[in-house]
């Protein structure tokens, strides 16, 4: 069995420990703690402080360890700690919160400033009214063409696979970029 | 000849028959927090421990620098029923052990120096 190890980030309150528990197949180790912030309280009552942990199953050889961070940015030490390792990441931006977008271009920053590998943004609560298409939110991310940014609710099962199966794909097609690089080819060519 | 991973599972299962009932489970967990080799009990979800252990070690080591007091040794949490100890050995891999309530944490402490010594040993070789 081989374990992929995949980070699930976003800002507060995007749906990353929904997420996992979505799709995660033990129990999943969660950190969750009641906030005391009032106007983090306002979004919602409990929040990440540490990690949520989950597993998925992709076949009878390979696996996915999902680790999910927390998501305000006076945690970002834990971002560093948890992308250690990771194949590939995705960021998750609540679709109905536009004043937050800024904290989701920190986290696309930051992660991007600590690892190369692939990654995917998922925009979670589509089923809610006042929801922005994804294509408004990729253009307010500043978020390049070649990056996927999905329409996504966290308690979807097919939604999250969706956006999961989008990752691996994109680990998958990066991986065989690389495996051909241009030193290869010329070789080919000369031979 | 055994492989890598049944040597350091042996050298697991030797720390935790040694200490008659004082541990109640050992994993290798490598630094991003993906598991190794286990001798847990059926009770404990070794994936998930393997999760909170590398976490775990993450933050001691984040904290000692923080604090400048140097390379972090280890890390013990002193729990209701029990402790769970976790130290960085060999290169970016973690030592975590699950001791039951009452055990003899300094003799376990020691040995699992000796422990990771071994497993350091068998890594470079």
């Amino acid at each position: 069995m081989v374990n992929y190890k995949i980070v699930i980030t976003g800002a507060y309150a995007a749906g990353k420990s929904q997420f996992i528990r979505t799709v995660s197949e033990i129990d999943v180790v969660d950190t969750d703690v009641p906030v005391t912030h009032t106007e983090e309280k306002e979004l919602k009552h409990h929040t990440t402080v540490g990690l949520d942990f989950g597993t998925l199953t992709i076949d009878a050889e390979q696996r996915l360890l999902l680790f999910g961070t927390p998501g305000q940015e006076r945690f970002d030490f834990m971002w560093e700690i948890l992308a250690e390792g990771c194949l590939g990441y995705i960021v998750l931006v609540d679709s109905c919160r536009p004043a937050h977008f800024n904290e989701t271009i920190v986290v696309l920053e930051r992660f991007a400033a600590m690892t190369p590998v692939p990654f995917v943004v998922a925009a979670t609560k589509q089923d809610l009214p006042g929801a922005l298409p994804p294509t408004y939110i990729r253009r307010r991310l500043g978020l390049p063409n070649d990056i996927p940014i999905l329409a996504c609710v966290a308690t979807d099962y097919a939604a999250v696979s969706d956006v999961i199966s989008t990752l691996l794909d994109r680990i998958d097609v990066l991986a065989q970029d690389s495996s051909s690089s241009p030193v290869t080819h010329k070789e080919h060519s000369h031979g | 000849m055994a492989s890598r991973s049944e040597q350091i599972n042996t050298i697991l299962g030797q720390l935790v028959t040694n200490n008659g009932n004082d541990i109640n489970g050992a994993a290798l967990i490598s630094s991003d927090g993906i598991l190794i080799s286990s001798r847990m009990s059926a009770d404990v979800n070794a994936d998930r421990m393997g999760a909170i252990a590398a976490t775990m070690m993450g933050v001691t080591t984040r904290v000692v620098n923080d604090l400048k007091i140097g390379k972090a040794n280890e890390a013990i949490v002193n729990a209701e029923s029990g402790y769970l100890l976790v130290m960085p050995v060999a290169t970016q891999m973690i030592l975590a052990i699950i001791l039951r309530q009452h055990a003899n944490l300094g003799m376990i402490r020691i040995e699992a120096r000796e422990t990771g010594r071994a497993i350091a040993e068998l890594m470079s070789a």
